[in-house]
């Protein structure tokens, strides 16, 4: 288990994870890059940014 | 079967309830008034229902005993006649104003006269149950929450008891339907229609039950009527006592909230419903609730919405009336609402 860096709720990594695999956090739905294995590493995958009018 | 009447049936509530428990694995609608249509099938008044009862409406006079009474009436008639509710139904759940308040005084503050039963405030629970299961659970009388109180409370509840906030200003939108089933010159459809009208300002009286459930720190609240029908959206601009992080403010809700069967947390980075949205929600039980911390302040927004006639009234009520009957609290609320809709 790994901590999601967003919102703090524990993320199972499942067999056979591989770096730079996308996973999404169960709880606040980010999805996570697996940047290193060893030891396990996951930071917010980079998302494609709206305006929204601003 | 737990045999349920409905009193004051004709309104949006009382419709809702109908829809609710007219599905209820474990009870019976026996009766439901409506002085009104009293004599006329119940589905002319809410034709969703067509075929699925063959309930005529009464009137109160007609009102035989059964094991509970979900009590619809305009603001003020259910304290008239309590006693005579009491003497039908051991359990009451009760959809008005007039029971939330536990303290006469905040009452006749905030509705501008004084309460005839106040001997009787003691012996109702507020009906928000992720407030207060374990009484609900326990008790007869029941007094269901405020819409715009429930809403809102909800979305404070978990920062407020931790004394995280020092202020908050509550901005609710809100759907027509809130204003019940009888029109106005304000309802007129030339005048209502595109509308987007500033409709409580200031001293809604919803503020009363907020302030009873959280208490500690200011609360300002404010209500706009929006092109809806159904739904709330209340965004509380929530002044902080200390810097919080996101990590924190998830914490929060997810110990008051993970096990919750009707709150969800929505917050999403992508995607077209990022924050809670009341459309989605339109026929539900739930309450989703979202959050932004503005960061360089202490200023936090949390988000919540509801369906009004369910969370916010009737699906609320029917909560309430599972976990005081200890059956499954979803019963009857499993809907999960429409997409598109």
């Amino acid at each position: 288990m790994i901590e999601c860096p967003v919102c703090g709720a524990e993320v199972s990594l499942p067999d056979g994870t591989v770096a730079g695999e996308i996973l999404e956090c169960t709880d606040c739905g980010t999805e996570l890059e697996v940047t290193a294995l060893e030891p396990p590493t996951l930071a917010e995958a980079p998302e494609t940014e709206e305006d929204w009018g601003e | 079967m737990i045999r349920v009447g409905i009193v004051g049936g004709s309104g949006y509530t009382g419709g809702e309830l109908l829809r609710l428990l007219t599905f209820h694995p474990d009870c019976e609608v026996t009766q439901i008034t409506s002085e009104r249509f009293a004599g006329k099938s119940v589905f002319k008044t809410h034709p969703n229902l067509r075929g699925s009862t063959s309930l005529k409406f009464c009137a109160l006079t007609e009102l035989k005993s059964c094991d509970v009474l979900f009590l619809c009436l305009p603001h003020g008639e259910t304290m008239e006649r309590i006693e005579f509710f009491q003497a039908l139904a051991p359990k009451i759940i009760d959809l008005s104003a007039d029971f939330r308040l536990a303290d006469p005084s905040r009452y006749e503050h905030w509705y501008g006269r004084a309460h005839i039963r106040p001997d009787l405030l003691g012996s109702f629970v507020y009906g928000i149950p992720e407030l207060h299961r374990d009484t609900i659970r326990a008790a007869t009388h029941v007094a269901c929450a405020g819409c715009n109180a429930t809403a809102s409370t909800l979305a404070l509840q978990p920062l407020a008891r931790r004394g995280l906030i020092a202020s908050a200003v509550i901005d609710v939108k809100a759907g027509s339907s809130e204003g019940g089933n009888v029109a106005s010159d304000a309802s007129h459809h030339p005048e209502r229609s595109g509308a987007v009208r500033s409709y409580r300002p200031t001293r809604h009286r919803h503020v009363g039950e907020i302030e009873q459930s959280l208490g500690g720190f200011p609360v300002h609240f404010s209500a706009t009527s929006i092109e809806m029908v159904r739904g709330i959206l209340a965004t509380c601009h929530v002044f902080l006592t200390e810097p919080l992080e996101d990590k924190a403010v998830w914490g929060a809700f997810r110990e008051d909230y993970a096990k919750e069967p009707f709150i969800r947390i929505v917050k999403e980075r992508s995607g077209i419903y990022r924050y809670p949205e009341p459309k989605l929600l339109s026929g539900t039980n739930f309450c989703d609730i979202g959050f932004e911390s503005d960061r360089g302040s202490n200023r936090l927004v949390i988000i919540s919405a509801i369906d009004n006639l369910m969370k916010g009234a009737a699906g609320q009520a029917v909560q309430c009336f599972n976990i005081m009957h200890g059956l499954d609290e979803a019963s009857a609320l499993t809907f999960p609402g429409l997409h598109p809709i």
